[in-house]
């Protein structure tokens, strides 16, 4: 049986990398949502069906692949805000070969004004999908037969 | 055991086989991320490092023997640009702006009543005054500029009588001033100031209600000489 500290340890890295994960997703929707034409696919206008899939797959996955709520939720908020460092990151690539055109601390704030609406969407969709994955896992994975429980693992 | 042996076995519980679709998913995620960003870093590479390399003539058609303009003659600026793209996108030169002020001999020499109104540049030895000969906005059609490659384009421009009586008077006034005074009507100092808008070709075009920091990530202005004005 596993020391309560290794059992904290392993949850709290189990949700910072699955975070990390919703992160990168909401990150790259915020970019392509704001530089849809520099994005994958390219195009003049950002594709909503396009950012839905992307942010709705790896909630899902990333619900499945959760323990129980309160690891959810954290994953959740820290996503928001690991996806706020990826879109700046990528928004400050241009500095990797060298090219300084904008002064660095003001894409932030930059990304925040016209990305506000996708903080939003990856929030809301984070939730739902993390959501459906975690009831998913539950159905399927742990409790075959028995009613969906959000509540945290008994250890 | 190896690694291989440890990662199948874990494929054989299905809570363990979710993290395999997880990191399979954060590969895709982060290609998107890398894509994107490459794409992103070289648009704006080419906002800074291409180059606009002009050269203009402006050359006379009737004149005196002493380069007096005729009433029947004709200034021409004809101008060459060079774009240098060491990008690796794909460019194409779509329009082009420019001014050209010719030193205003005649008002700098106190001379009353010439009525025109003359920019003012003030050097080392006093003010200078030139007077707005040409200007104008063109487009023209697409002259491409390949990836690590020039393009070039020529333009000619033709002031006359006809084709705009004021400024062609003046001209013509400063023309006839300093053929009397220098000896030559023809060797004139100009000063020329030309924008360039070169636009990112492999990228698709922005909606029309999107917004104009994107318009402008496919939109490079380039400019060469003062602007007096």
């Amino acid at each position: 049986m596993a020391s309560p500290i290794r059992s904290k340890r392993r949850s709290i890295a189990r949700t910072v990398a699955l975070a990390a994960v919703l992160g990168v997703a909401s990150g790259y929707v915020i970019f392509y949502g704001i530089f849809p034409v520099s994005g994958v696919p390219a195009s003049g206008e950002a594709s909503v069906p396009w950012m839905l899939v992307l942010l709705g797959v790896t909630s899902i996955l990333v619900g499945l692949a959760t323990e129980n709520l309160s690891e959810m939720i954290f994953e959740v908020f820290l996503g928001l805000l690991l996806g706020g460092a990826v879109a700046t990151g990528m928004a400050l690539s241009p500095l990797l070969v060298g090219v300084v055109f904008v002064s660095p601390d003001s894409v932030p704030a930059f990304l925040f004004h016209y990305g506000f609406l996708l903080f939003v969407l990856g929030f809301v969709v984070d939730l739902v999908g993390t959501s459906t994955g975690l009831a998913l896992r539950e159905r399927y994975f742990l409790r075959r037969g028995r009613p969906v429980s959000f509540r945290p693992e008994r250890k | 055991m190896g690694w291989v042996a440890r990662l199948a076995s874990r494929w054989k519980y299905p809570e363990q086989r979710v993290w395999f679709f997880v990191a399979g998913w954060v590969v895709v995620l982060m290609a998107l991320v890398v894509v994107s960003s490459a794409s992103y870093s070289s648009v704006v590479l080419a906002h800074t490092s291409v180059e606009l390399t002009p050269s203009r003539t402006v050359s006379f058609t009737g004149t005196t023997s002493m380069g007096a303009l005729l009433a029947t003659g004709s200034v021409n600026l004809t101008i060459r640009l060079t774009v240098t793209n060491p990008s690796a996108r794909s460019l194409a030169l779509s329009s082009i702006a420019y001014k050209a002020w010719i030193e205003d001999l005649p008002r700098e020499a106190g001379l009353p009543n010439l009525g025109r109104t003359d920019e003012v540049v003030f050097n080392g030895t006093g003010p200078q005054y030139f007077f707005k000969a040409f200007l104008g906005s063109v487009d023209v059609p697409p002259v491409p500029i390949p990836p690590r490659g020039t393009g070039m384009a020529t333009l000619s421009f033709v002031l006359t009588r006809n084709s705009d009586a004021f400024r062609f008077g003046v001209v013509q006034n400063i023309t006839e001033y300093a053929a009397q005074v220098r000896g030559n009507g023809t060797v004139m100092p100009w000063i020329h100031w030309v924008q360039l808008v070169v636009e990112v070709r492999d990228l698709p075009v922005p909606a029309p209600d999107a917004n104009v920091f994107l318009s402008s990530l496919i939109r490079i202005v380039l400019e060469e000489g003062p602007n007096l004005g």
